[in-house]
């Protein structure tokens, strides 16, 4: 607590994107393309763009705060109970993210390759790893992100382009998909893939450089869209539109397809190497901001002793659907319709009211002292 | 208390923590029976039919002094509703547990293809265990007995032999490789349909049975080459008694017939997946020499040069279709006394092969479109290509309208290499 | 039952840290009044919280260490038991050497137990200075003085040399005696018995002259030793072949042989009560971060122990986390290593009666890297870097890969390969985890039992070891051959680790991935490897983080980490280090690429090829 931890540029940038790329493993690709058919990839495309301008806008009206988080801003606007509800909205909102990654990542685990023991374990072993890492901290998480987020970038484009011989590109046609009216009510609902953007804003106080984070979310945009578009891109070239929608896992899927000779042919072990090292790091750095939102929103001296609650009570939370995948796939849908309003849209209402009134404070001493 | 007690303390808790809950899925290698082959019949009351070929790994890997054990396979038949509740049954009773993550290939008898094999590709696509490059075959007898008259004899691995047999249409031209993925997802598309390796038994035990063979192949009208014939009309006497030669063409997911050997080789002409393959050309000039009874043949090494160019225009609801393909060959052999090497010879020879190639095609193409009345050359991608919404494309309806397509076919052989030799000179009478 | 309560208590109560004041290598130097942005302070002088804090522990561990190793009082004039301070104090008034020369024998004889103690010797004799003579007499170690030096430049001097006519007429007896009787290079005027009692402890002389009031202390260090020899540990085609051998001033001369600089400090520390073990820092004045040095210093000063053996002892003492699977300083055994590392202003630590010199600060990649690797040429020494980080690969990670695959995910075998692993393991009785434990623990007790076989019978034993027995374990079908080749690649990797230390902690953490992959395959490697470089990313070695310059992304050229780039291309210290000087060579190092290759000097183009 007295040392003020820092992180560089690269390393909250390498966070944004493993936070918001790690879907990408899980299902996105698939949900994706049940939404907008073969158009998909443009959906996507169009959304990194609105959530690209949208963050240009909050970076304006953010240059005001600069080095202050999301709560202390909410604080300025609302008082005291504005940060605390913001805080346990924004608590809320990464807790079911995690509870829900945590279980797909587990069940998926489990029919990959270990599936006679028992869910809770999986998960178990999740959260050591989980616990690990949000009780050293964010300058040794932020630094694994380092070292591993490019080799994990790499091996995903590997796998990409290893699947090259099975591209086609006419399975992207019917060009436009299911229609335009779709791809656009389908594609505000999807800005909430960008979602754990929002993670940025509880970022800036351990950025260096306080004007820097301009710089690390336009990076981590742009990278995690790249990244979006060409799972979707890749993924509706491998497979056309109504087969696209039937595989639960579209990255295994294409991983499993990749032959190039009769020898390296079953590299999707290799896989799950990757898969389980970005769900350590996605689920260990969402632990790490849950305890630091509920600290910072009630104003609590420390934060290490929150660990083992929240642990219990994430564990608690994921195994609380019941029917595995539909009901996961039912509980992420209904997360889809208003994450991108928690995300994209309160930070700007909590801007706008915060700089308002920061101008009639300024305008009342103006007056005062006149 | 110390920081290394509460330390100790953690690590054993959770090390008993491991031991407790123990390790579930690990299995040894040597607990598991690999199947390499899986094949599907239907028997008279409605129950399926599921023969398993297992391995046996001490005759194949290192193990003890080989020649111990005769067989490297085993075969296995069990009746049952399901697949995989016929696999239960198997499991309780052999000393293994079955497991399909290395099976090569799956057969299906004909008359279960007839009846439509979607249910079966679906458990093939939705079990983990199953491999998407899984070969699919669809044998014309019964899957068991196929299964059971295979025999490796040129190596002992018998996942070895299968995967290397299914694997020649890359050099053989006669036969189609088709995987269950591939096989489910041209299944489920809306614009062309499946294929399936065609496989069969011979009947044929010694030459002289191969004569009763070649006499119904000379009551042909058509000169009978090499390939002109389904796998179970294969002219060869062979220990194993196994046969793999054309296609089994679909139309949704049920059987609409065969292809020859030599009209794969022309499905994957049009669709591009063309490998090097031999191929044998009727001389232009009539036989020359002695002989004219002998005919004269040319053999080319063909290859894809380019992939084909598709381009579909729509006329008042018929497609007329065309075709566009370029193949490059070498001269292997010419048997006749005319040299083709070079020169204005080599042109014609080119003139010669590009016409006789396009007939073939055309007549493959306008048998899919009137015999099978399926597009398993994909012609529907260059037609879909075209469209903007996906409802339109489905209301258009692809498939009906492929059965009026106008096709037209332009083929252009370029001969690039004579062999080695430059000319050939024919003896001197 | 109170004892339960509180155990309980301090079980499940969290207790907060007690705030803390870890040294932080910052780059203070370069950097104007303004403080490092964010970065803590982490010196904060003498007597800062973390220091009370830590002289407190250390205060603890020599008491624990004190009431173990506490002698049974001798006589009772042993003052030396008690703190340092009080003896101090005590020598000051009553330790100074009395100008009769029959007190000072008494006291010496009492003091050295010299009718007790053998190699004790006492020379009395008499010094004839202005026509008087002086009874006198020298004392030593036998055994730790060359006593021909002793003899001539002691002895003959006084005894004889003082007859020679020489100006004495208004110089006191102790300038004459300094100036002009005794010819020896090291010598020392003494006024407390105690100053005299350290040098001939160490191999001095003592020399008391009777109606003096201060003795003299000559340095006649000569004792036996070996000779400068070929490293053992750290062995190499290319390169220079001597090694540190155990006296402390030899290997400082050994260094200033490399590096004939000035500015080259040795520092001396003495560490120990009982053993007073001379350390030295050494370091480079003008390249070496002051902070860094006053670390060590302040390090080093303030271990309280009774005995110092060797460096790897000192190791222990000065290290920031004693439980980290990795070492966070460097041993090596190489001057030309150490004076490598100093020029990239680093730090380093000579330990009397140990061959290892330990480097700090030190991060993760030094510990790859390979004394060799600056004297081979570029592709070669790139090449062996690959295979290097192959080897520490395969020695970490093979066998619980190979039981992760074989038992989890046999799918990913290819057919041919699974079939020839399930038929050799058709006789084996053990489960492959139970088989990999086996052969891998006999593989750590050969190598163990390899170290301490008398004579020639050792090298034979581990070759003879592991073919035969391995041999035998597959006939006698207890492990399958497969597993043989897997355990003899990986003990073969754990040679290719070049810091003995760290090679170490790959052995052991291999063991737990095994445990890991036999629980839970892939998961469970990569679980492992998560926390792993977790921990090995937190860590930091004297206040520089163990991953950088990859970790916390610094802003210097990162050019000898994984792999190296060509010598001329070397032109910064390394960033971490927070040298005074980074610029270690011009952008043109060599000169007549100039004219040959023409070739700009200005270092805007980089094509200094």
């Amino acid at each position: 607590m007295d040392q003020k931890t820092t992180i560089g540029n690269f390393e909250a940038a390498c966070i944004l994107l493993n936070l918001v790329s790690t879907k990408i493993i899980l299902d996105f690709p698939r949900t994706a393309s049940e939404d907008a058919g073969t158009a998909a990839w443009i959906m996507i495309l169009l959304d990194s763009a609105v959530v690209y301008l949208l963050f240009l806008l909050i970076t304006r009206m953010y240059k005001k705060f600069a080095g202050k988080d999301l709560l202390d801003v909410s604080e300025k606007a609302l008082g005291k109970t504005g940060k605390t509800v913001f805080g346990i909205i924004y608590l809320a909102q990464f807790m079911y993210v995690t509870s829900i990654v945590l279980r797909q990542f587990a069940e998926d685990i489990k029919v990959i390759s270990l599936s006679t023991t028992p869910v809770s374990i999986v998960i178990l072993m999740f959260s050591a790893g989980m616990i690990v890492g949000a009780w050293l901290g964010l300058e040794a998480v932020s630094r694994l992100h380092v070292l591993a987020v490019p080799i994990l970038a790499i091996a995903y484009i590997l796998i990409l382009l290893f699947n090259i011989p099975r591209y086609d590109v006419t399975r992207l046609s019917p060009w436009l998909g299911l229609g335009v009216e779709a791809l656009a009510v389908k594609g505000v609902f999807n800005l909430s893939y960008f979602s754990e953007l929002v993670a940025l804003f509880f970022l800036m106080p351990f950025l260096k450089k306080e004007k820097n984070f301009g710089e690390v979310g336009r990076y981590g945009i742009f990278f995690s869209g790249l990244f979006l578009v060409l799972s979707t891109l890749c993924y509706l070239m491998a497979y056309q539109y109504p087969t696209s929608t039937e595989f639960f896992l579209p990255v295994y899927q294409m991983a499993r397809a990749i032959k190039i000779g009769r020898f390296f042919a079953r590299i999707e072990a290799a896989f799950i190497l990757i898969w389980a090292s970005c769900a350590f790091l996605y689920l260990s750095s969402c632990l790490y901001f849950i305890t630091y939102i509920f600290q910072r929103a009630f104003d609590l001296k420390y934060r290490k002793p929150l660990i083992a609650p929240f642990i219990v009570l994430i564990f608690t939370l994921s195994l609380v659907p019941e029917n595995l995948y539909s009901a996961l796939q039912a509980e992420m849908q209904i997360y889809r319709i208003f994450a991108w309003i928690i995300s994209f849209i309160f930070p700007i209402i909590i801007l706008a009211i915060a700089s308002f009134r920061a101008r009639l404070r300024s305008k009342r001493e103006e007056v005062s002292s006149q | 208390m110390s920081q290394g007690l509460k330390t100790v303390l953690v690590i054993c808790l959770s090390v008993t923590m491991l031991f407790t809950s123990g390790c579930f899925d690990a299995s040894e290698p040597d607990d598991m029976a690999y199947v390499v082959a899986l094949g599907l019949d239907r028997e008279t009351g409605g129950n399926l039919m599921i023969t398993l070929l297992l391995a046996v790994p001490i005759a194949v890997g290192v193990g003890p002094e080989s020649g111990e054990i005769e067989n490297s396979t085993n075969i296995i038949t069990v009746a049952a509703p399901t697949i995989l509740g016929g696999i239960n049954v198997i499991d309780s009773m052999i000393s293994k547990r079955v497991n399909f993550s290395h099976a090569k290939l799956v057969v299906i008898s004909k008359e279960l293809a007839e009846q439509g094999v979607e249910k079966f590709i679906n458990t093939f696509i939705r079990f983990r265990e199953f491999r998407p490059d899984t070969y699919l075959g669809i044998t014309e007898g019964s899957a068991e007995e196929f299964l059971k008259l295979s025999k490796p004899v040129l190596e002992y691995n018998p996942s070895k032999h299968f995967e290397l047999i299914m694997e020649s249409f890359a050099y053989t031209g006669f036969s189609n490789g088709s995987t269950i993925e591939e096989f489910y997802s041209k299944m489920e598309s809306t614009c062309g349909e499946p294929v399936a390796v065609l496989l069969d038994i011979s009947p044929i035990q010694e030459v002289r049975d191969l004569t009763e063979l070649l006499k119904d192949f000379s009551n042909r009208n058509d000169e009978v080459l090499e390939g002109d014939y389904t796998a179970g009309e294969m002219p060869v006497v062979y220990e194993n008694k196994i046969r793999q030669m054309g296609s089994a063409v679909f139309r949704g997911d049920k059987m609409a017939g065969v292809l020859t050997g030599r009209e794969t080789l022309y499905y994957l002409m049009v669709s591009g997946k063309l490998g090097d393959v031999y191929y044998t050309l009727p001389d232009l000039n009539e036989g020359s020499g002695n002989m004219p009874e002998i005919k004269d043949y040319i053999t080319l090494r063909l290859s894809q040069a380019r992939k084909p160019e598709i381009s579909v225009t729509i006329k008042e609801n018929i497609p007329e279709v065309r075709i566009k393909i370029l193949l490059e060959g070498d001269i292997v052999a010419i048997t006749g006394r005319n040299d083709y090497s070079t020169g204005d010879a080599l042109k014609m020879l080119e003139e010669h092969a590009s016409e006789y190639i396009k007939e073939k095609v055309v007549s493959f193409m306008e048998k899919t479109r009137d015999e099978f009345k399926s597009d398993i050359c994909f012609i529907g991608k260059h037609v879909k290509k075209t469209f903007l919404f996906w409802e339109d494309w489905l209301k258009f309806n692809w498939p009906e309208k492929y059965e009026k397509a106008r096709l037209n076919v332009d083929l252009e052989v370029k001969i690039r290499r004579p062999g080695i030799m430059v000319k050939q000179i024919p003896e001197m009478d | 039952m109170k004892g339960l309560a509180s155990f309980l208590k301090s079980v499940f109560l969290f207790k907060p840290a007690e705030p803390k004041n870890p040294f932080v290598l910052d780059d203070f130097e370069n950097k104007s009044a303004n403080p490092d942005d964010g970065r803590s302070d982490g010196y904060d002088g003498e007597k800062g919280a973390d220091e009370k804090d830590g002289e407190n522990r250390e205060q603890r561990k020599s008491d624990r260490r004190k009431k173990i190793t506490k002698p049974v009082l001798l006589s009772g004039n042993d003052d030396t038991e008690s703190d340092d301070n009080k003896s101090d104090d005590k020598d000051e008034k009553d330790d100074r050497i009395s100008s009769s020369v029959e007190t000072c024998l008494a006291v010496i004889k009492e003091r050295y137990s010299a009718d007790i103690n053998a190699d004790f010797k006492i020379r009395e004799f008499k010094v004839r200075i202005r026509d008087r003579a002086y009874p006198a007499f020298v004392c030593f170690f036998d055994g730790l003085v060359d006593t021909s030096i002793v003899n001539n430049n002691i002895l003959v001097p006084l005894m004889t040399l003082s007859v020679m006519p020489m100006e004495t007429e208004d110089r006191s007896l102790q300038e004459i005696v300094n100036d002009h009787l005794i010819p020896q290079n090291q010598l020392k005027m003494c006024r407390s018995y105690q100053e005299v009692v350290d040098e001939i402890n160490f191999g001095g002389a003592g020399i008391f002259i009777d109606s003096l009031d201060v003795a003299f202390a000559a340095d006649v260090k000569g004792w036996e030793h070996r000779n400068v020899e070929q490293p053992t540990s750290e062995l190499n085609i290319r390169g220079p072949r001597e090694s540190f051998i155990e006296s402390n001033r030899a290997n400082s001369a050994l260094l200033r042989k490399i590096l004939k600089d000035e500015n080259l400090i040795v520092e001396d520390v003495l560490v120990g009560e009982r053993s007073k073990t001379p350390c030295s820092i050494v370091y480079i004045k003008t390249i070496a971060n002051s902070r860094l040095v006053d670390e060590v210093r302040k390090r080093l000063k303030s271990i309280k122990i009774a005995y110092l053996r060797d460096a790897g002892e000192l190791e222990q003492f000065i290290e920031d986390d004693t439980f980290l699977p990795a070492p966070q300083m460097l041993l090596t055994e190489r001057p030309d290593r150490v004076a490598a590392y100093l020029g990239e202003g680093r730090v380093a630590i000579l330990v009397h009666g140990s061959p290892f010199a330990i480097v700090v600060p030190v991060t993760f990649f030094n510990l790859i890297h390979s004394p060799e690797d600056y004297y081979l040429r570029y592709p070669y020494s790139t090449l062996l870097r690959i295979v290097r980080i192959l080897g520490i690969l395969i020695t970490l990670y093979l066998p619980a890969v190979y039981l992760a695959i074989t038992n989890y995910h046999q799918e990913m075998l290819p057919t041919d390969l699974l079939l020839a692993i399930a038929s050799a393991r058709e006789k084996v009785p053990f489960p492959t985890i139970v088989s990999i434990l086996i052969m891998e623990i006999s593989f750590e007790l050969i190598r163990e039992a390899g170290i301490r076989i008398p004579g020639p019978i050792g090298p034979t034993l581990s070759i003879v070891g592991g073919l035969i027995l391995g041999q035998a374990a597959v006939s006698a079908n207890l492990v399958s051959p497969i597993l043989i080749i897997i355990v003899a690649v990986t003990g073969i990797g754990s040679f290719a680790v070049p810091d003995f230390s760290l090679g170490y902690s790959f052995r052991a953490l291999r063991f737990i991935y095994i445990l890991l992959a036999g629980f839970a395959g892939l998961l469970g490697i990569s679980l492992g490897m998560f926390i792993h470089f977790l921990l090995l990313i937190n860590a930091k070695s004297f206040g520089v983080p163990f991953f950088a310059p990859f970790a916390p992304k610094t802003t210097g050229k990162r050019t000898n980490t994984v792999f190296r780039s060509p010598l001329w291309k070397e032109e910064d210290r390394p960033d971490f280090v927070n040298p005074k000087d980074v610029k270690q060579q011009p952008f043109v190092s060599r000169g007549w690429v100039v004219s040959e290759k023409g070739v700009r000097t200005d270092g805007s183009e980089d094509n200094d090829r």
